[in-house]
């Protein structure tokens, strides 16, 4: 197989914004006489979204012509970085990182925490600072599965409707007790025991949802204007 | 009981019923195709399940299967033929020479011609698979078809079931125009064309 994958990074190419959401269809014979309606359903949910592009100016429009070129309509696949917003993340630089899960730049210079009376440990040390590594996979999860435990601070303080992903394949969390994690869509494919699952930098596998649906760059009069594309999850690995 | 909880496993019968009984049915659909090469066990869920009764991990198969057809058929009307619509697996259509490989697969009929299929159910307790499959037909692959279309291609696969045209003449047999092939003056079995109507043996 020769599908390109192609990535669409934030800092590459600028993006106003994301919305995904898992798409669920039904089927039905309809209505009875009494009202009542039995639906039809199987697991073939799958992640849409819409990614809000700004309008591009000078370089970045040939760099987005160059894009939907690579792109070839519904064939090569789009890997998008996806923002995880309240959630714990590290994005590089651990100062701004403990900073923003509340350790002060006292503790951080001090190189751990202590007792909220200011004690430590005997030997002069004391909690260590949150770990910016993303989770490891405790408890493995087979293919369907719906939970997982992880471990790790962002894995254990993953926010309810925050995302991570293995093998590109995206998740939202439902439930998180301690790094006992209840999530949708089900697990795509196995994971491990020891297995990491991305949660500073989650991302997800997907095609345009139709061919033309970079078409718009082309024109250059759109170039004022901003712009979305709208792109459905790719399951094949 | 009915038939249908009869045949499914004594310890889900109740479960089954009840399921059943629900306003939301989560249940999917499945299609074995006995290809000689490869049996494709295709379902339409887009995650893999094992059924308790075979065992055979039922797949969605890159999204092989676009279209299924309905399945009619009912007191006075021939068994029909069912045609599934199945699309070209993805790793085809970069390859060079891809669509001749198509055409090579659709000649090749001992591959598919008169291998069994079956069109399935399943139900779904909570995501789990529960029971056993149940059958919505059964029957053979028979012809195979290709269409290219702009940018694919989709093949078109006939099958039929055991009662596939039952009471159609065979090969014409028995017919009109067959009793004139063997007997030149014999205009005996002319009703049958009037009256387009298939030879009844008479109950004796």
């Amino acid at each position: 197989m020769t599908t390109r994958i192609i990535d669409l990074i934030c800092s590459d190419l600028a993006i106003f914004s994301q919305n995904f959401w898992i798409n669920q269809t039904t089927g039905g014979s309809g209505r009875g006489l009494d009202g009542r309606h039995q639906v039809l359903y199987s697991e073939n949910r799958f992640w849409a979204g819409r990614v809000d592009l700004p309008a591009y100016m000078g370089g970045d429009i040939r760099k987005a012509q160059v894009f939907g070129d690579q792109l070839r309509g519904r064939i090569n696949v789009l890997r998008i970085h996806v923002r995880n917003i309240g959630t714990p993340v590290f994005r590089g630089d651990v100062a701004a990182f403990l900073t923003s899960v509340g350790v002060s730049a006292a503790v951080q210079a001090h190189g751990h925490q202590d007792y909220s009376d200011d004690t430590h440990f005997t030997d002069g040390t004391g909690f260590a600072l949150p770990d910016y590594a993303d989770p490891v996979v405790t408890v493995a999860g087979t293919v369907g599965a719906t939970t997982l435990v992880i471990d790790g601070y962002l894995g254990r303080n993953l926010a309810v409707g925050a995302f991570f992903s293995h093998n590109d394949f995206l998740y939202r969390v439902e439930e998180n007790d301690d790094g006992r994690i209840k999530f949708n869509p089900p697990l795509r494919q196995a994971i491990a025991a020891s297995d990491l699952v991305e949660v500073s930098d989650p991302k997800i596998r997907v095609r345009l949802a139709d061919d033309a649906g970079w078409e718009p760059f082309s024109e250059a009069f759109r170039r004022t204007s901003a712009m979305n594309i709208s792109v459905q999850e790719v399951f094949e690995r | 009981m009915i038939e249908f909880l009869t045949a499914q496993p004594a310890a889900d019968q109740d479960r089954i019923a009840a399921l059943l009984a629900g306003e939301a049915v989560e249940m999917s659909i499945m299609l074995k195709l006995d290809f000689a090469n490869e049996a494709l066990f295709l379902s339409n869920r887009n995650i893999p399940f094992v059924d308790a009764k075979w065992g055979h991990t039922w797949a969605a198969g890159s999204g092989l299967l676009v279209g299924i057809a309905d399945v009619q058929g009912g007191d006075d009307q021939l068994a029909p033929f069912r045609e599934y619509s199945l699309g070209v697996p993805n790793e085809w259509i970069d390859k060079e020479g891809w669509a001749a490989d198509l055409v090579e697969m659709v000649l090749d009929k001992p591959n598919y011609r008169g291998r069994d299929s079956g069109l399935y159910g399943h139900l779904f307790d909570d995501g789990a698979p529960i029971g056993h499959p149940f059958a919505f037909d059964v029957g053979v692959m028979d012809k195979m078809s290709v269409a290219f279309v702009q940018g694919g291609a989709v093949v078109s696969l006939t099958t039929e079931g055991m009662l596939a045209r039952k009471g159609v003449p065979v090969y014409g047999m028995q017919t009109y125009f067959d009793q004139k092939r063997r007997y030149a003056g014999d205009e005996g079995m002319q009703f049958t064309t009037e009256f387009n109507k298939l030879i009844v043996a008479t109950d004796w």
